[in-house]
């Protein structure tokens, strides 16, 4: 059986896409950076991530510019024919502005990923490991592996980073698989720093209600490898890490299998 | 106390204003749209005796400090906008955060550094869009200001911005 073949989209000020493809490499699949502009090639793939990074240098808003291009609309073609599509941070911001989630096949824009607050005062950008967790996580191929009890350190790495949902967006996210910043328990604390941005009811990130997109602002492939994992994070984590590395250098991290999942669907 | 309007702009070529522009005619197929201009609209309050001072220090801040615009490769206009630049039809749309930035550590950091009376501190972006020929209001929101799809709006992102036509 022929691996899933993956597309990283490079876009002008994309900065995530190496590390991003490795993480697919390491996950069994085949990934490929192609360059937003080569519809030709894209339309081959079996699935596509919209890597971190700033696009256009973030013109007008992050995400703006890129969500206009033609690619945008191959990839609603894509997720409309079911197709597993990912965005991380920039490339969440992205899908965002797009319409990819949280609705599937009408593509109205429903989320917006406005700048980071605290204690409703924009804070600037932001760069901290955090704690997440998982909402309906049968909703989406890309959380089905993981569990509601699962409680998972991810790095993020961003200046927009708020979910601000329109009201029909809040009356339907029953409908997707949801991922939310908490506390090293597992709570859900709407204060900073448990909530690093402002974010509304701490979404970090959120799938279209066919379950095959996911917009995520934190980076798992920062936290593929246990050796990306920082010791200082927590003992029960620092533990993990000096267990798995004695097997390998390369050991298997805590969000790798979100890009597994992208073979699965 | 007195509130004083600047509008800043980059001298040269404007890549937010370029790219919008390129979004709007060729990705959005918006052919009406001619030329787009982007000003930073600052909003001052300065704690002053008369209307003349506060705008001294006003020019006094922006000419010799790099605190809230660089003077190297920005131009500004106190008050009122400059005259649209082509005899186009030109409109003219504020958008403003709904949560907006206060600048406190700016604030902060103009008194620590220069002892200038700035007490407050607004911004918002004003888009000059020259059009080849009138357009309904209606139509020009939904097709250039109120993002709510691929194909429409870009300017302003109703879920966290509000825009209003100057």
């Amino acid at each position: 059986m022929s691996k899933a073949r993956i597309a990283v989209i490079q876009f002008p000020g994309s900065n995530c896409e190496y590390e991003t493809v490795e993480a697919v490499k390491a996950s069994g699949l085949e990934g490929s950076i192609v360059r937003w502009n080569d519809l030709t090639a894209l339309e081959t793939f079996d699935g596509f991530i919209v890597p971190g990074g700033f696009s256009f240098q973030d013109r007008v808003r992050a995400g703006a510019i890129a969500a206009k291009l033609p690619v945008m609309e191959l990839l609603q073609k894509k997720s409309d024919q079911g197709k597993p599509v990912l965005g991380i941070c920039n490339g969440c911001q992205i899908l965002s502005e797009a319409g990819l989630i949280p609705k599937s096949n009408d593509h109205t824009i429903e989320v917006a990923l406005a700048y980071n607050t605290k204690d409703h005062e924009p804070v600037g950008f932001i760069c901290d490991w955090t704690y997440v967790r998982f909402n309906n996580p049968q909703k989406s191929l890309f959380t089905k592996a993981f569990t509601t009890t699962d409680i998972l350190p991810i790095p993020i790495n961003h200046g927009e980073g708020r979910f601000i949902l329109s009201e029909a967006a809040k009356t339907n996210l029953d409908a997707s698989s949801m991922i939310q910043f908490c506390d090293d328990k597992g709570q859900i604390k709407a204060e900073f720093p448990t909530n690093p941005n402002g974010t509304t009811l701490n979404i970090a990130g959120l799938s279209n209600s066919k379950g095959n997109v996911l917009a995520l602002m934190p980076h798992p492939e920062r936290a593929s490898f246990m050796k990306q994992i920082p010791y200082s994070i927590s003992p029960h984590w620092a533990q993990e890490k000096r267990q798995s590395l004695q097997n390998s250098p390369h050991a298997e991290g805590p969000w790798l299998k979100l890009f597994k999942a992208m073979g699965t669907y | 106390m007195f509130t004083l309007s600047v509008f800043s702009y980059l001298n040269n070529t404007d890549l937010h204003a370029l790219s919008a522009f390129e979004a709007l005619t060729h990705s959005m197929n918006l052919s009406y749209v001619k030329r787009l201009k982007r000003y930073t609209h600052w909003k001052f309050t300065v704690d002053a005796p008369s209307v003349s001072e506060a705008k001294t220090i006003v020019e006094t801040l922006l000419k010799t400090t790099y605190f809230v615009i660089n003077i190297n490769k920005e131009s500004f206009v106190l008050e009122r906008l400059p005259a649209p630049e082509s005899d186009d039809t030109t409109y003219r749309y504020e958008v403003s955060q709904k949560n907006p930035d206060s600048f406190p550590d700016t604030i902060a950091s103009i008194h620590q550094k220069t002892g200038l009376p700035v007490v407050g501190l607004a911004k918002s972006i004003v888009w000059e869009i020259q059009v080849n020929a009138p357009q309904e209001k209606a139509k020009l929101e939904t097709d250039l200001i109120f993002t709510s799809s691929v194909k429409q709006g870009l300017l302003c992102h109703p879920l966290y911005e509000t825009a209003q036509q100057l």
